[in-house]
């Protein structure tokens, strides 16, 4: 090597001298052969599965601060629902359970209670009476009931359904009510309906305010033996019912029952005069 | 006077040229992503030499180059409806051909062999490097360079990748710092001392051709 022509040599010179490895003019040929041959194989490929899955990751990480105020709008959204939503439901399934209560005593004694009446009064008619009594009285227990929960405007047409949904639907319905009675009646066309649930004198079944000329007999019959029973006629009020309630206990009814000596198949009654 | 709102939010480049290049790009690209694949090519014909001669000075290796750069203007044809224009496309492009480049070097990390590409002797600059090295004429002369071409791309590969990056895109792409910085996502500091470093190394291994 000349040394003279060296000490002109830089690394930069050098890297100059590598620029000039330069493919032939033919190489571009094959070369645009070769990519379009692989760009048409592109554009034909079936993308993968997972394509799909991380195409919104690509958004998301395009538009951070659009996701991030969606997310959070979302939480606080869900947030506030689920603490309002709990509260009423809470309060709900409470109501619920008392709904439960009620009917146990309105309805069960009803199917079960009035056909033994019934059995018993045509056996034995005095007897019959008693089974009355106790039957109004469980009556009277799901009727108090019912107003209770029609002066919180909490029974609704849903309560005797039994699933969650139900039950959050007719919470949500009653706390709407109770904002907004008259907007939600006049929406659902339960103007009549409420007007019946705000009538004191409320009673399940129109015929039971009906007495028979048999129960005043037997009401007058027992209004000796059992002062309190003759309170407790179907005409009263619920107030009279209510009255009976507080006093007829446990004992003085077993002792009224006993008094009428019912078995088998007779009844024998004591008369004092 | 440059209308700055049509540079790029991320794109360090400044150069008139350069921002010039980046509108007409971002024109082409936005017909691509209307569905003209056609205006696709334009930016192919475009690039496709600058990105195959950074790649070939990375790799050395004429076939891969080839390979790596038809890579990289697929995977950028595929992305191209991701493509935001927060960056030019000449820097989106050089991002995948490098990061391609870089995936593959460290994949055949010691399967690397050379296959190189003719030097071009008839150019002014070959000859006046040639000229200066060696009075040699004829096949003597061939020899001459194609012993220097060997040397030159042998002590490229002893470079670590980062510093032939560097190196590559500086000294024979001609790309600024801040292009270097902004393709290889660091910071500008990190690629002249890169730079440094680099030709530290490439003096030490060609210390027979540099006085």
């Amino acid at each position: 090597m000349n040394q003279d022509h060296k000490k002109k040599v830089t690394i930069e010179g050098l890297m100059r001298f590598k620029r000039m490895e330069q493919p032939a003019p033919e190489f571009w040929r094959s070369f645009d052969k070769e990519l379009r041959a692989k760009q048409l194989a592109a554009i034909v490929e079936k993308r993968p599965w997972w394509s799909s899955l991380v195409s919104p990751f690509t958004y998301m990480r395009r538009h951070p601060a659009t996701l991030g105020a969606a997310a959070a709008l979302t939480i606080s959204l869900v947030s506030y629902k689920y603490i309002h939503f709990s509260g009423i439901q809470g309060h709900g399934l409470n109501t619920a359970q008392s709904e439960a209560v009620a009917e146990l005593a309105a309805d069960t004694p009803k199917t079960s209670h009035q056909e033994n009446v019934q059995a018993i009064e045509i056996a034995h008619p005095q007897a019959s009476s008693i089974a009355q009594v106790g039957y109004k009285t469980s009556k009277t227990v799901a009727e108090v009931q019912d107003k209770r929960f029609q002066s919180t405007g909490f029974r609704t047409e849903f309560s005797d359904i039994d699933s969650p949904s139900a039950r959050s639907i007719a919470a949500n319905l009653a706390a709407a009510r109770a904002s907004q009675p008259e907007m939600i009646s006049h929406l659902l066309g339960l103007e009549s309906h409420l007007v019946s649930v705000t009538n004191a004198d409320y009673t399940s079944e129109p015929l039971e305010r009906v007495a028979s000329p048999s129960e005043e007999r037997r009401a007058r019959l027992l209004a000796t033996s059992l002062p309190s029973a003759s309170h407790a006629d179907a005409r009263l009020g619920s107030s009279g019912i209510e009255r009976t309630l507080s006093s007829l206990s446990e004992d003085r009814l077993y002792q009224s029952i006993r008094r009428y000596d019912v078995g088998g198949e007779k009844i024998s009654m004591k008369v004092k005069f | 006077m440059l209308d700055a709102v049509k540079v790029p939010s991320k794109t360090l480049v400044a150069s008139p040229e350069r921002l010039q290049e980046a509108d007409q790009d971002s024109v082409i690209v936005k017909q691509v992503q209307a569905g003209d694949v056609a205006a696709f090519d334009r930016l192919i014909i475009k690039y496709r030499e600058r990105l195959y001669g950074v790649i070939y000075h990375m790799t050395s290796n004429r076939e891969d180059a080839s390979d790596l750069t038809q890579d990289a203007f697929i995977k950028a044809f595929q992305a191209i409806n991701r493509f935001q224009g927060q960056a030019s496309f000449f820097t989106w492009i050089y991002r995948i051909a490098i990061n391609s480049t870089l995936s593959h070097l460290r994949k055949n990390k010691f399967k690397s062999f050379l296959s190189l590409d003719t030097v071009n002797s008839e150019e002014p600059v070959s000859q006046e490097l040639i000229s200066a090295l060696t009075d040699k004429t004829g096949a003597d002369r061939d020899t001459f360079v194609h012993e220097l071409q060997e040397k030159l791309n042998e002590a490229m590969q002893k470079l670590s990748i980062k510093h032939r990056t560097v190196i590559t895109l500086f000294e024979i792409d001609g790309l600024s710092h801040q292009e270097i910085a902004e393709v290889m996502d660091c910071s500008v500091g990190t690629v002249r001392s890169r730079l440094h470093y680099a030709k530290q190394l490439l003096q030490a291994e060609m210390k027979a051709y540099i006085s």
